[in-house]
């Protein structure tokens, strides 16, 4: 018998999809808009951090029922982010993307902002004074020297990811293949009182997060070790 | 041709208008005047220049930081590149490949490619930044102290080459060092910087005199190395008709002309030759000028149509009758005679 059942192991693929994508997307956000941010001192800087920060405060079922709102088709932005996606985001993957990003972005951004915040302008200005362009000097020096920041943002991401319920639940129901994702899938065994699948559900995501540390911890040794 | 007319707002208020052949150019100023925050304008890292021009040109910060080279005095490395790294990726971005292995041998640095800049002791990191900034092959480089991690030795051995380099080059250089024989040793030519801006720049000698004038005084004597010395260590100098002597480890071939340094507290004064004394310099002269100062009586003399200082106190001022337009004899030691000439 395999460790999880079929519905579970889909919705663990499903589950990783999600994470991994949320991450690429707001590592690759984040990035230039903390960048931004850093070198221009601009009185816009404590509102866009301070609207970054909001999910971190806001309770996510709370976010969830406004997204849900705001993807109705019977509302202005529903129906214009339909035309846009060509497809209804309530109750689909796309619709529950576009929630991790929104509810992960703190997790993303802040690590990124800090890292660059301490070591950016010292690598920015030794990049400039040995003759590189402003793109030069971010992609092949500011981020291979705050890879170790890069490398927590991410992971902190991807993990925050796996274990979003709240969100989810609100803007992508259960839906097998679509929208049912680990937390969704062991909410609804202890619903049923299936208690070995919930188990089972249960220390996969646990050695997904124990991973996570380690791989953590063992990224940022390396960086030490030059 | 150094050229620019630099106006700062931030973090000092100044307007640094410099004309000056090519060459190197020492730019001496008390500390807090701006010197360092005016190269730092000038390689294009300070936002707060507002007005940057070149060449009679207005130039943009960006423009200016592709053809000027800082060396600062605390040098910007990238701290997860190995030396060689830096050198590769400086010498593909500028291509001046060519460039690569004369810097590393001149410099020193084989040794240190593999390491990264933490790794580096504080004159290793000085010269991996002088040939990465002479790598970039700049217009004019700028040098912020840059010999002061270094130790005599490594200093001695330096000068020539970078002298050569910059030559071959074709890059003029301005130079802050806090040592003024750093000064007086690799610059013809030098601007002073002060409270607000740029009070001379011109020829070495009279821009020293003035600015010792300021600070501690010393006098830049120029002579021709003779052979024929009396013993190992001690040079003898023709110093118009007469002979310096300079104690010296170094001593260059005969026919070469040097540039001494001589401090003014070093020069003692007395109103005739003396005999049965062991000072190896006694130069008859005349007073041009008597200055009372806080910290003594300077007393500027003529010898051999060279202008040399003196710093005695107020009492030996009154018990020699110093005054404008006297007779006097300059005494001190071949060991008070710096020899700044490289060769």
């Amino acid at each position: 018998m395999p460790w999880l059942a079929s519905g579970d192991a889909q919705a663990l693929l499903l589950t990783v999809k999600l994470a991994a994508t949320t991450t690429v997307i707001l590592v690759a956000v984040c990035l230039p808009l903390a960048w931004l941010l850093v070198r221009r001192d601009s009185r816009g800087r404590s509102l866009i951090q301070s609207l970054v920060m909001l999910p971190l405060v806001l309770p996510p079922t709370v976010l969830g029922y406004y997204l849900l709102v705001a993807f109705s088709p019977a509302h202005p932005p529903g129906s214009l982010l339909a035309r846009l996606f060509d497809q209804q985001l309530a109750f689909s993957f796309t619709g529950i993307l576009i929630g991790s990003l929104i509810y992960s972005l703190p997790f993303a951004f802040r690590p990124l902002e800090a890292a660059l915040q301490q070591s950016g302008p010292a690598l920015d200005e030794a990049g400039r004074v040995l003759g590189f362009p402003g793109w030069y000097r971010f992609l092949f020096i500011v981020i291979p020297g705050i890879r170790p920041a890069l490398v927590s943002a991410a992971l902190l991401c991807f993990a925050h990811t796996l274990g979003e319920f709240g969100v989810v639940l609100m803007i992508g129901g259960n839906i097998p293949g679509e929208t049912r994702v680990l937390s969704v899938a062991l909410f609804e065994h202890v619903e049923q009182m299936n208690y070995q699948a919930a188990n089972r559900l249960a220390l996969t995501m646990m050695a997904i997060a124990v991973a996570t540390v380690l791989l953590s911890q063992w990224s940022g040794r390396r960086h030490d070790r030059f | 041709m150094i050229d620019f007319d630099v106006t700062l707002a931030a973090p000092v208020a100044l307007r640094a208008r410099v004309r000056a052949q090519s060459g190197w150019l020492g730019l001496l100023g008390h500390s807090g005047v701006g010197k360092s925050t005016l190269l730092r304008a000038l390689a294009g890292l300070n936002p707060a220049a507002h007005r940057l021009r070149v060449e009679d040109r207005a130039v943009t910060p960006a423009a200016l930081a592709r053809r000027v080279s800082l060396v600062s005095q605390t040098p910007a490395l990238i701290d997860h590149w190995t030396v060689a790294r830096h050198l590769r990726r400086v010498a593909r971005h500028h291509q001046t490949g060519d460039l690569t292995g004369e810097l590393i041998r001149d410099l020193d640095i084989d040794g240190l490619r593999p390491l990264c800049p933490p790794q580096l002791s504080g004159g290793q990191r000085r010269r991996v930044s002088l040939a990465l900034a002479l790598l970039r092959r700049p217009r004019l480089l700028l040098l912020d102290e840059p010999f002061s991690a270094l130790d005599d030795d490594s200093r001695h051995r330096l000068y020539p080459k970078l002298q050569a380099l910059t030559r071959r080059l074709g890059c003029d250089v301005v130079l802050v060092a806090h040592q003024i024989e750093d000064i007086a040793r690799l610059c013809d030519q030098v601007a002073i910087l002060e409270p607000g801006g740029v009070s001379y720049c011109g020829a070495l000698l009279p821009g020293l005199r003035r600015y010792q004038g300021q600070a501690s005084p010393c006098s830049v004597l120029l002579g021709e190395a003779l052979s024929g010395q009396a013993e190992a260590g001690l040079l003898p100098v023709a110093f118009g008709a007469r002979t310096l002597w300079v104690r010296t480890p170094r001593l260059p071939p005969a026919g070469t002309p040097v540039r001494l340094l001589l401090h003014a507290d070093d020069v003692a004064l007395s109103v005739a030759e003396l005999a049965g004394v062991s000072l190896m310099n006694q130069l008859p002269a005349r007073i041009t000028g008597v200055t009372v100062q806080d910290s003594g009586v300077l007393v500027e003399s003529l010898c051999e149509r060279q202008s040399i200082q003196a710093r005695v106190t107020v009492r030996s001022q009154a018990r020699l009758g110093l005054h404008e337009g006297g007779r006097v004899v300059l005494l001190f030691k071949a060991s008070a005679v710096s020899l700044l000439t490289e060769f």
